[in-house]
Protein backbone atom coordinates (compact mmCIF):
# COMPACT_ATOMS: atom_id res chain seq x y z
CA UNK A 1 0.00 0.00 0.00
CA UNK A 2 1.20 3.37 -1.09
CA UNK A 3 0.47 6.57 0.79
CA UNK A 4 1.03 10.01 -1.99
CA UNK A 5 -0.13 13.54 -0.52
CA UNK A 6 -3.73 11.78 0.61
CA UNK A 7 -4.16 9.29 -2.09
CA UNK A 8 -4.33 5.89 -1.34
CA UNK A 9 -3.18 3.16 -3.97
CA UNK A 10 -2.84 -0.55 -3.29
CA UNK A 11 0.15 -2.24 -5.43
CA UNK A 12 -0.91 -5.21 -6.05
CA UNK A 13 1.66 -7.63 -7.28
CA UNK A 14 0.76 -11.03 -8.73
CA UNK A 15 3.35 -13.98 -7.96
CA UNK A 16 3.80 -15.77 -11.61
CA UNK A 17 3.95 -19.13 -11.42
CA UNK A 18 5.78 -22.18 -13.08
CA UNK A 19 3.18 -23.74 -15.89
CA UNK A 20 2.30 -26.95 -15.74
CA UNK A 21 4.49 -28.38 -18.72
CA UNK A 22 7.71 -26.77 -16.52
CA UNK A 23 7.08 -28.65 -13.85
CA UNK A 24 6.46 -31.68 -15.72
CA UNK A 25 9.72 -31.53 -17.64
CA UNK A 26 11.80 -31.39 -14.01
CA UNK A 27 9.80 -34.60 -13.10
CA UNK A 28 10.48 -36.65 -15.77
CA UNK A 29 13.94 -35.59 -15.95
CA UNK A 30 14.08 -36.80 -12.19
CA UNK A 31 12.50 -39.57 -13.21
CA UNK A 32 14.96 -40.21 -16.22
CA UNK A 33 17.80 -39.73 -13.95
CA UNK A 34 16.45 -42.41 -11.43
CA UNK A 35 14.69 -45.44 -13.03
CA UNK A 36 13.67 -44.96 -16.45
CA UNK A 37 16.37 -43.29 -18.88
CA UNK A 38 14.55 -43.36 -22.35
CA UNK A 39 12.16 -40.55 -20.38
CA UNK A 40 14.96 -37.96 -21.36
CA UNK A 41 13.99 -37.80 -24.29
CA UNK A 42 10.33 -36.59 -23.29
CA UNK A 43 12.39 -34.63 -20.95
CA UNK A 44 14.38 -32.96 -23.78
CA UNK A 45 11.51 -32.23 -25.96
CA UNK A 46 8.68 -30.99 -23.68
CA UNK A 47 11.74 -28.41 -22.29
CA UNK A 48 12.93 -27.10 -25.59
CA UNK A 49 8.84 -26.55 -26.36
CA UNK A 50 8.38 -24.85 -23.09
CA UNK A 51 11.16 -22.53 -23.45
CA UNK A 52 10.68 -21.79 -26.88
CA UNK A 53 6.98 -20.65 -25.15
CA UNK A 54 8.50 -19.07 -22.50
CA UNK A 55 10.91 -17.14 -25.22
CA UNK A 56 7.14 -16.07 -27.15
CA UNK A 57 5.66 -14.76 -23.73
CA UNK A 58 3.12 -17.65 -24.50
CA UNK A 59 4.48 -19.49 -21.10
CA UNK A 60 4.47 -17.83 -17.38
CA UNK A 61 9.35 -16.78 -17.20
CA UNK A 62 9.07 -18.44 -13.42
CA UNK A 63 8.95 -21.74 -14.84
CA UNK A 64 12.23 -20.99 -16.89
CA UNK A 65 14.78 -22.47 -14.63
CA UNK A 66 12.35 -25.00 -14.14
CA UNK A 67 12.17 -26.07 -17.57
CA UNK A 68 15.90 -25.60 -18.41
CA UNK A 69 17.22 -28.15 -15.06
CA UNK A 70 15.05 -30.39 -16.40
CA UNK A 71 15.83 -30.17 -20.18
CA UNK A 72 19.46 -30.22 -19.21
CA UNK A 73 19.05 -33.61 -17.29
CA UNK A 74 16.92 -35.12 -19.92
CA UNK A 75 20.02 -33.95 -22.28
CA UNK A 76 22.67 -35.84 -20.29
CA UNK A 77 20.68 -38.64 -19.80
CA UNK A 78 19.42 -39.52 -23.44
CA UNK A 79 22.69 -38.64 -24.90
CA UNK A 80 24.57 -41.41 -21.94
CA UNK A 81 21.81 -43.57 -22.85
CA UNK A 82 22.23 -43.70 -26.50
CA UNK A 83 25.85 -43.81 -26.10
CA UNK A 84 25.55 -46.76 -23.89
CA UNK A 85 23.50 -48.35 -26.07
CA UNK A 86 25.36 -47.76 -29.59
CA UNK A 87 28.66 -49.29 -27.00
CA UNK A 88 26.63 -52.33 -26.29
CA UNK A 89 25.50 -53.08 -29.41
CA UNK A 90 28.45 -52.71 -30.85
CA UNK A 91 30.13 -54.77 -28.07
CA UNK A 92 27.30 -57.66 -28.47
CA UNK A 93 28.17 -57.92 -32.38
CA UNK A 94 32.13 -58.33 -31.92
CA UNK A 95 31.25 -60.97 -29.40
CA UNK A 96 28.98 -62.91 -31.75
CA UNK A 97 31.00 -62.48 -34.00
CA UNK A 98 34.31 -63.89 -32.20
CA UNK A 99 31.80 -66.45 -30.93
CA UNK A 100 31.17 -67.53 -34.45
CA UNK A 101 34.74 -67.79 -35.29
CA UNK A 102 35.93 -69.58 -32.41
CA UNK A 103 32.62 -72.14 -32.89
CA UNK A 104 33.43 -72.55 -36.98
CA UNK A 105 37.64 -71.54 -36.98
CA UNK B 1 28.20 -18.40 -65.42
CA UNK B 2 27.80 -21.79 -64.25
CA UNK B 3 26.81 -22.26 -60.13
CA UNK B 4 27.99 -25.74 -59.07
CA UNK B 5 25.73 -27.55 -56.60
CA UNK B 6 28.01 -30.34 -56.06
CA UNK B 7 28.70 -29.58 -52.31
CA UNK B 8 25.79 -28.55 -50.94
CA UNK B 9 24.09 -31.60 -52.56
CA UNK B 10 26.72 -34.18 -50.94
CA UNK B 11 26.49 -32.44 -47.66
CA UNK B 12 22.64 -33.30 -47.73
CA UNK B 13 23.02 -36.86 -48.93
CA UNK B 14 25.93 -37.05 -45.87
CA UNK B 15 22.86 -36.44 -43.48
CA UNK B 16 20.42 -38.33 -45.13
CA UNK B 17 23.43 -41.50 -45.38
CA UNK B 18 24.03 -40.94 -42.02
CA UNK B 19 20.25 -41.86 -40.50
CA UNK B 20 19.79 -44.35 -43.19
CA UNK B 21 22.86 -46.19 -41.69
CA UNK B 22 21.57 -45.74 -37.97
CA UNK B 23 18.35 -47.29 -38.78
CA UNK B 24 19.51 -49.99 -40.84
CA UNK B 25 21.68 -50.22 -37.89
CA UNK B 26 18.80 -50.44 -35.23
CA UNK B 27 16.77 -52.69 -37.33
CA UNK B 28 19.77 -54.90 -37.97
CA UNK B 29 20.55 -55.25 -34.70
CA UNK B 30 16.81 -56.18 -33.77
CA UNK B 31 16.43 -58.54 -36.39
CA UNK B 32 19.55 -60.38 -34.71
CA UNK B 33 19.07 -60.27 -31.23
CA UNK B 34 16.64 -62.86 -29.95
CA UNK B 35 14.00 -61.37 -27.53
CA UNK B 36 13.77 -62.54 -23.89
CA UNK B 37 10.65 -65.09 -23.45
CA UNK B 38 9.56 -63.01 -20.52
CA UNK B 39 8.38 -59.87 -22.35
CA UNK B 40 11.34 -57.69 -20.98
CA UNK B 41 15.41 -57.61 -20.43
CA UNK B 42 16.20 -57.89 -24.06
CA UNK B 43 18.18 -54.66 -23.57
CA UNK B 44 20.35 -56.47 -20.84
CA UNK B 45 22.46 -58.96 -23.36
CA UNK B 46 23.56 -55.28 -24.63
CA UNK B 47 25.45 -54.83 -21.37
CA UNK B 48 22.70 -52.51 -19.95
CA UNK B 49 21.70 -52.47 -16.67
CA UNK B 50 17.78 -54.08 -15.92
CA UNK B 51 14.94 -51.89 -15.60
CA UNK B 52 15.35 -49.87 -12.10
CA UNK B 53 11.62 -49.23 -11.23
CA UNK B 54 11.47 -53.14 -12.07
CA UNK B 55 13.70 -54.57 -9.73
CA UNK B 56 12.87 -51.91 -7.27
CA UNK B 57 8.72 -52.46 -7.83
CA UNK B 58 7.75 -54.87 -9.91
CA UNK B 59 6.03 -52.85 -12.54
CA UNK B 60 7.59 -52.06 -15.63
CA UNK B 61 8.57 -48.98 -16.73
CA UNK B 62 7.14 -47.02 -20.03
CA UNK B 63 9.64 -48.14 -21.92
CA UNK B 64 10.01 -52.07 -20.58
CA UNK B 65 9.80 -54.66 -23.21
CA UNK B 66 10.88 -52.15 -26.05
CA UNK B 67 13.56 -53.67 -27.01
CA UNK B 68 11.88 -57.40 -27.15
CA UNK B 69 8.93 -55.56 -28.80
CA UNK B 70 11.55 -53.87 -31.69
CA UNK B 71 12.67 -57.82 -31.52
CA UNK B 72 9.86 -59.20 -32.18
CA UNK B 73 8.82 -56.84 -34.88
CA UNK B 74 12.24 -56.95 -36.98
CA UNK B 75 11.07 -60.87 -37.17
CA UNK B 76 7.53 -60.14 -38.07
CA UNK B 77 5.62 -61.39 -34.99
CA UNK B 78 3.73 -58.23 -35.23
CA UNK B 79 1.08 -59.17 -32.68
CA UNK B 80 3.88 -60.39 -30.03
CA UNK B 81 5.74 -57.45 -30.70
CA UNK B 82 2.71 -54.62 -30.06
CA UNK B 83 1.64 -57.09 -26.89
CA UNK B 84 5.35 -56.39 -25.40
CA UNK B 85 4.92 -52.87 -25.83
CA UNK B 86 2.77 -50.52 -28.28
CA UNK B 87 4.43 -47.48 -27.68
CA UNK B 88 7.20 -48.97 -28.74
CA UNK B 89 5.93 -50.62 -31.95
CA UNK B 90 4.69 -46.97 -32.65
CA UNK B 91 8.66 -45.91 -32.83
CA UNK B 92 9.39 -48.81 -34.42
CA UNK B 93 6.81 -47.87 -37.28
CA UNK B 94 7.62 -44.31 -37.44
CA UNK B 95 11.47 -45.42 -37.67
CA UNK B 96 10.39 -46.72 -40.79
CA UNK B 97 9.02 -44.24 -42.06
CA UNK B 98 11.75 -41.77 -41.53
CA UNK B 99 14.02 -44.79 -42.82
CA UNK B 100 12.08 -44.47 -46.23
CA UNK B 101 11.75 -40.71 -45.95
CA UNK B 102 15.61 -40.92 -46.14
CA UNK B 103 15.83 -43.52 -48.24
CA UNK B 104 14.08 -41.20 -50.65
CA UNK B 105 15.80 -38.11 -50.07
CA UNK B 106 19.35 -39.84 -50.55
CA UNK B 107 18.46 -40.98 -53.78
CA UNK B 108 16.86 -38.03 -55.36
CA UNK B 109 19.15 -36.00 -53.16
CA UNK B 110 16.66 -33.94 -51.72
CA UNK B 111 17.13 -32.29 -48.12
CA UNK B 112 16.14 -34.03 -45.30
CA UNK B 113 13.73 -31.97 -43.66
CA UNK B 114 14.78 -32.48 -40.10
CA UNK B 115 13.45 -29.10 -38.79
CA UNK B 116 9.75 -30.62 -39.93
CA UNK B 117 10.15 -33.75 -38.28
CA UNK B 118 11.02 -32.15 -35.18
CA UNK B 119 8.80 -29.74 -35.52
CA UNK B 120 5.74 -32.83 -35.58
CA UNK B 121 7.12 -34.07 -33.07
CA UNK B 122 6.68 -31.05 -31.07
CA UNK B 123 2.86 -30.19 -31.96
CA UNK B 124 1.89 -34.00 -30.99
CA UNK B 125 3.96 -34.03 -28.24
CA UNK B 126 0.81 -34.51 -26.22
CA UNK B 127 -0.91 -37.07 -28.41
CA UNK B 128 2.94 -38.97 -27.78
CA UNK B 129 3.00 -38.55 -24.00
CA UNK B 130 -1.23 -39.65 -24.16
CA UNK B 131 0.26 -42.86 -26.08
CA UNK B 132 2.92 -43.45 -23.80
CA UNK B 133 0.96 -43.35 -20.99
CA UNK B 134 -1.86 -45.81 -22.48
CA UNK B 135 1.01 -48.34 -23.89
CA UNK B 136 2.41 -48.18 -19.68
CA UNK B 137 -1.34 -48.93 -18.36
CA UNK B 138 -1.37 -51.84 -20.96
CA UNK B 139 1.92 -53.42 -20.04
CA UNK B 140 1.46 -53.16 -16.36
CA UNK B 141 -1.83 -54.98 -17.03
CA UNK B 142 0.20 -57.62 -19.48
CA UNK B 143 2.46 -58.36 -16.57
CA UNK B 144 -0.32 -58.53 -13.82
CA UNK B 145 -1.81 -61.06 -16.55
CA UNK B 146 -5.15 -59.12 -16.26
CA UNK B 147 -4.32 -59.02 -20.36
Amino acid sequence: MVEDAGKTEVVVTREEKASGTAITVLVLGIISLVCCAPLGIAAWILGATELSDIKKGKAPKAGEGIAKAGMIIGIIITVLMVLATILGMIVWIVLIGIGNICRYG
Amino acid sequence: MKTVKTGVKSEVRIISFGIVCCLFFVYMVSFIVSPSPEGIGTHVKFFLPPCALYKLTGLPCPFCGATTSFSLLAKGEFLKGFKANPFAALIFTSGILVFVYSLVCLAAGKVFKLDSIISLIKRGKWFIISALCISWVYKVLVMMRIF
